[in-house]
C-alpha cells in the first residue's frame, strides 16, 4: 500500500538585517517614468473556412488588379515613353495610397486588439504585472495627442514605490477620468442630436438611417478619445463587439427601463407621444455610448466609474460651461 | 461671556474654514515626522503637485497657495518646523528630536473650488486653515484617567503589573508597596520613593519590553510641569468599595492623583479634543509585531484605551455649536517603508483589523473611517534577496550613523492579528534608517509613501 509522506511545513522566515557592500545615500527623488514598449499583441492563427476562402479571393483580386495595372503601364509605354512614365507614376501613387490606407487600417486594428487584450489582463494581473499592464495602456493612450499630456502627467507622478493598485488608481485619475469626461460630453452631444433627429425626421426609415449614422460617428469618436482611432476594419470590429455585447446591453437596458419608469410618471406622461419617442431615442444613443465607452476603455470600469445613464440623459439640457456643441473632443482639448 | 466664547464657532459657521486635525499616536509612532512631512509637502504641492498625486486638489492643480501662519498672541508654542527641517537638511541628515511639549502648527491653503461651485456665483477661490497639534505620545494615555477613580485605576494597574512580562519588572515596586501599606500615616518621602520605583518600572516596560499601555504618560515624559509634586504618586492596593481614610498613605496618593487629573490632564484634553474635526491615529504596528505577542496585545489595548476618550460623529451645524465631533478617522500604520511594496497591503489590512473595535464605534456614530500604511519620510527603496534559498522582497536603506547600506527583511506581515503559533523569537534589532537629505526649501517637499492618500482622506471635502 502506498503512503504519501506529507511535506514538512517550511519554517516561517524571521525578520533579519542583511549587510551589503553598497555604500552611500539612496536617491529617493521621483524618477521620470521611461517609455515602455507595447507588448506585441497575441495573434491567433485562424483556420476558419471563410477566412481561408476570403484570403484566396483577396489574392485573386489583387493578382488580377496587379496584372491589369502592369498591362496598363505596358500599353501606355507602347504609346510613348512619356505616357508610360506618367502611367507608372499614377499607378505608384495609387498603390502607395492603398498601402498607406491598409497600414493605417492594420495599425488601428492592432491598437484596438492591444487595448482589448490589456483590458482582459488587468483585472487578473498580480500586483507587479499590473504595473506593466498599466504602463502598456499608458503607451497606447500616449500616442494620441488628445491624451498625451494626461499620460505625461500620469508618468510624472508615478514613483517606484507605488504598487500596481496605486498605478491603476493614478492612471484612472490622471488619464482615464479626463478621457471619460470627454466621452461623456460626446455622448451628450450625440444624445441631443438623436433627440432632434427623431423629432424632425419625416419618415421612420430616414430616422433609422440618420440615427445609425450618428451612432456610428459616436462610436468612432469614443474610440478616438481612448486613443484607438479605428479605421474601417477597426470600426467594423468595434461594431461587431458592440452587437455581441448582449450581456452588457441587457444590464444597461435594466437601467434604461428603470429610468423610463422614473421619468414615466413625472415627465413622459406630460409629453406628447412624439416627444417621448425622441426622449427614448436620446436614451438609446446614450446607452450605446456607454457601451462603446466600456468597449474602448483600456481598463474596465470600476463600479464607481460607470457613467450614470440617468445623469447623461438628465444632463442633456445642462451643459458644462467649457463644453461646446460645435466642437469635437479634440478641438475642445486643443 | 458665554456668547463671546461661542463667537469663534459662529464665525466658523459663517464661512471661516478651519480644520483641526488631531495627530494621535503613541510614543515613537512618528508624529513629529508626520507633521513635518505634511507641512513641507503641502507647502511644496503648489509648485510640485507631483509630490502629492493622490491628493485630488493638488493633482487637479487647484492648490493655489500654501503658507505657514504666525502663532496667535495667546497661542501655544509653535511647532519647531525650522528645527525639524534643518535636521533633515543636515549633512548627514538625522531624525528630528521627539516632541517634549504641546505645540501647534497652522497652515493656510488657498485653492480653487471644484464641482458645482465652479459655476455660478460661488465660483472662485477659497481658503482653508489647517491646524495641527503635536505633543508627546505618552500623554494620550492619560486621557482615560479622567473617567476613572483612583481606586479603579489602581486596581487595573496593579492587576496589569502582576501579569506576564510586567511581573518581573514590577517586583521592586510591588515589594516596596507590600512594606508600606496603604492605611499607614502619610509621608511625602515614602510617596516620592514609591513614585520613583513605579516610574522605573514603566520605563523598563517601555524600553525592554516595548510595551505601550503605561499610565500615567507624564511619568515617562513630564513636559514643562512647574509643580513636580503633582507627579509624586503611584497606584496603591485598595479593596473594591473600601474608603480611603484621611491622613493615610493612600489618601495622599489619591489626592495627588486627583490634582494631577485636574491640573495636568484636563487642560491637555481640552486643548486636544476641543473642536477637533479630523483625527489621524499613527501606529508603529511593525515594531510591536516584532517585539512579541505581549507587546502587540498591549499596543492594541493602549489604542482601544486612548480612542475611548474621543467622540466621533458626523458633522452638523448643531454639533459645531454644542461641541465638535470627529467625523473622519484615519488609522495609519507608520514606517511603511520598512516593508516592501507587496507587503504594504498586508500592513494596511493588519492595521484595519487591529482597530476593529474603535472602527465599529466610529462607524456607528456615522464617522468615516479608513486604514492606511504610510511612511511620512521614505528612507528605503525596494529590493530582493535570497534567504534560506528563497527569493524574498526586502527594503534597502542606509542605517543612521552607518556607511554601508543594509537589506532589511521584515518577516511576513500577517493581515489579521496573528494566532499563537505565529510568535517566535522577538526581533528588536529594528533598523533605524537615515532619512533622505532634503534641501529645506519649501518648494522641494519630502519623499513619502501614501502621505498624499492620508491627506486626501482627511482634507478632500474641505478642499472641494
Amino acid at each position: 500500500m502506498m503512503t504519501i509522506e506529507p511535506e514538512p511545513p517550511r519554517e516561517r522566515l524571521r525578520p533579519r538585517v542583511l549587510e551589503t557592500d553598497e555604500t552611500g545615500r539612496l536617491e529617493l527623488s521621483p524618477m521620470s517614468a521611461s517609455e515602455q514598449d507595447l507588448p506585441s499583441p497575441r495573434t491567433r492563427p485562424s483556420r476558419s473556412p471563410f477566412r481561408v476562402a476570403a484570403t484566396g479571393v483577396s489574392i485573386l483580386v489583387l493578382g488580377l488588379i496587379g496584372i491589369d495595372l502592369v498591362q496598363f503601364i505596358d500599353d501606355a509605354f507602347a504609346h510613348g515613353a512619356g505616357l508610360g512614365i506618367a502611367a507608372a507614376a499614377a499607378v505608384a501613387a495609387g498603390t502607395g495610397g492603398a498601402v498607406y490606407w491598409l497600414a493605417a487600417e492594420l495599425r488601428g486594428l492592432l491598437r484596438l486588439r492591444s487595448a482589448e487584450r490589456l483590458r482582459s489582463l488587468i483585472p487578473f494581473a498580480m500586483a507587479d504585472e499590473l504595473r506593466t499592464e498599466i504602463a502598456a495602456a499608458a503607451t497606447i493612450l500616449a500616442r494620441d495627442p488628445l491624451l498625451s499630456e494626461a499620460v505625461a502627467r500620469y508618468r510624472a507622478v508615478r514613483e517606484p514605490h507605488h504598487s500596481g493598485r496605486d498605478a491603476l488608481e493614478l492612471f484612472s485619475r490622471f488619464v482615464l477620468a479626463p478621457a471619460d469626461r470627454l466621452a461623456e460630453a460626446a455622448i451628450r452631444r450625440a444624445a441631443t442630436q438623436a433627440f432632434a433627429i427623431n423629432a424632425v425626421s419625416p419618415t421612420a426609415l430616414l430616422d433609422t438611417l440618420l440615427f445609425a449614422a450618428r451612432a456610428l460617428r459616436l462610436v468612432r469618436e469614443i474610440a478616438e478619445i481612448y486613443g484607438q482611432r479605428p479605421g474601417l476594419a477597426g470600426t467594423v470590429h468595434l461594431l461587431r463587439r458592440l452587437v455581441s455585447g448582449a450581456g452588457m446591453v441587457g444590464a444597461v437596458d435594466l437601467v434604461g427601463g428603470a429610468l423610463v419608469q422614473q421619468l414615466g410618471g413625472a415627465v413622459i406622461e406630460r409629453l406628447s407621444a412624439g416627444a417621448a419617442e425622441s426622449a427614448y431615442a436620446a436614451q438609446k444613443m446614450a446607452r450605446l455610448g456607454i457601451i462603446a465607452m466600456a468597449l474602448c476603455r483600456p481598463v474596465e470600469f470600476r463600479p464607481v466609474e460607470v457613467p450614470s445613464l440617468t445623469g447623461l440623459v438628465a444632463g442633456l439640457l445642462r451643459r458644462a460651461p467649457t463644453e461646446r456643441p460645435d466642437q469635437s473632443p479634440r478641438q475642445q482639448l486643443g | 461671556m458665554r456668547m463671546l466664547e461661542k463667537l469663534p464657532t459662529l464665525r466658523a459657521l459663517a464661512g471661516d474654514r478651519t480644520l483641526r486635525i488631531a495627530v494621535t499616536g503613541l510614543s515613537r509612532s512618528g508624529k513629529t515626522a508626520f507633521i513635518t512631512s505634511l507641512v513641507q509637502n503641502l507647502l511644496s504641492a503648489v509648485g510640485r503637485p507631483a509630490r502629492l498625486p493622490f491628493l485630488r486638489a493638488a493633482a487637479e492643480r487647484r492648490l493655489l497657495g500654501a503658507r505657514l501662519l504666525a502663532p496667535e498672541a495667546d497661542d501655544l508654542p509653535p511647532f519647531p518646523l525650522d528645527n525639524t527641517v534643518a535636521a533633515l537638511a543636515a549633512d548627514p541628515p538625522h531624525w528630528p528630536a521627539s516632541t517634549t511639549d504641546l505645540r501647534r502648527v497652522r497652515l493656510s491653503l488657498r485653492f480653487s473650488t471644484a464641482g458645482f461651485l465652479r459655476v455660478g456665483l460661488l465660483r472662485g477661490t477659497a481658503q482653508l486653515t489647517v491646524e495641527i497639534l503635536d505633543y508627546p505620545g505618552e500623554w494620550l494615555l492619560d486621557l482615560p484617567l479622567l473617567q476613572q477613580s483612583y481606586g479603579d485605576w489602581s486596581r487595573a494597574m496593579l492587576a496589569l503589573a502582576r501579569r506576564g512580562v510586567r511581573a518581573p519588572l514590577a517586583r521592586d515596586w510591588l515589594d516596596f508597596l507590600a512594606r508600606h501599606p496603604a492605611d499607614r500615616a502619610d509621608n511625602s518621602d515614602t510617596a516620592s520613593r514609591a513614585h520613583a520605583l513605579y516610574r522605573d518600572f514603566l520605563a523598563a516596560c517601555r524600553d525592554r519590553e516595548q510595551l505601550s499601555l503605561l499610565q500615567p504618560g507624564r511619568f515617562l515624559n513630564p513636559g514643562q510641569i512647574v509643580d513636580i509634586s503633582l507627579l509624586q504618586f503611584c497606584p496603591m492596593p485598595l479593596a473594591i468599595g473600601a474608603r480611603v481614610q484621611p491622613g493615610t498613605f493612600a489618601a495622599l496618593m489619591e489626592e495627588r492623583f486627583e490634582d494631577y487629573k485636574r491640573a495636568i490632564v484636563q487642560p491637555f484634553f481640552a486643548q486636544l479634543a476641543r473642536n477637533v474635526d479630523r483625527q489621524i491615529v499613527l501606529v508603529d504596528v511593525l515594531r510591536a509585531l516584532n517585539a512579541g505577542e505581549e507587546a502587540f496585545a498591549d499596543q492594541r489595548l493602549a489604542l482601544d484605551t486612548i480612542l475611548s476618550a474621543f467622540r466621533f460623529g458626523r458633522r452638523s451645524l448643531l454639533r459645531r455649536l454644542f461641541g465638535a465631533r470627529i467625523d473622519r478617522v484615519l488609522f495609519a500604520a507608520t514606517k511603511a517603508d520598512h516593508v516592501p511594496a507587496l507587503q504594504r497591503d498586508h500592513l494596511e489590512a493588519l492595521m484595519a483589523n487591529l482597530v476593529e473595535a474603535p472602527t465599529l464605534r466610529a462607524r456607528a456614530a456615522r464617522a468615516r473611517v479608513a486604514a492606511a500604511a504610510l511612511a511620512s519620510i521614505r528612507c528605503t527603496e525596494d529590493g530582493t534577496d535570497v534567504i534560506d534559498g528563497r527569493k524574498v522582497d526586502v527594503v534597502v536603506g542606509l542605517p543612521e550613523g552607518g556607511e554601508r547600506r543594509v537589506r532589511f527583511f521584515p518577516g511576513i506581515v500577517p493581515v489579521t492579528p496573528p494566532p499563537a503559533g505565529f510568535w517566535g523569537e522577538r526581533f528588536t534589532e529594528f533598523p533605524i534608517f537615515q532619512p533622505p537629505r532634503i534641501t529645506g526649501a519649501e518648494s522641494d517637499g519630502i519623499p513619502h509613501i501614501n502621505l498624499d492618500k492620508a491627506l486626501d482622506f482627511l482634507l478632500e471635502d474641505a478642499l472641494t
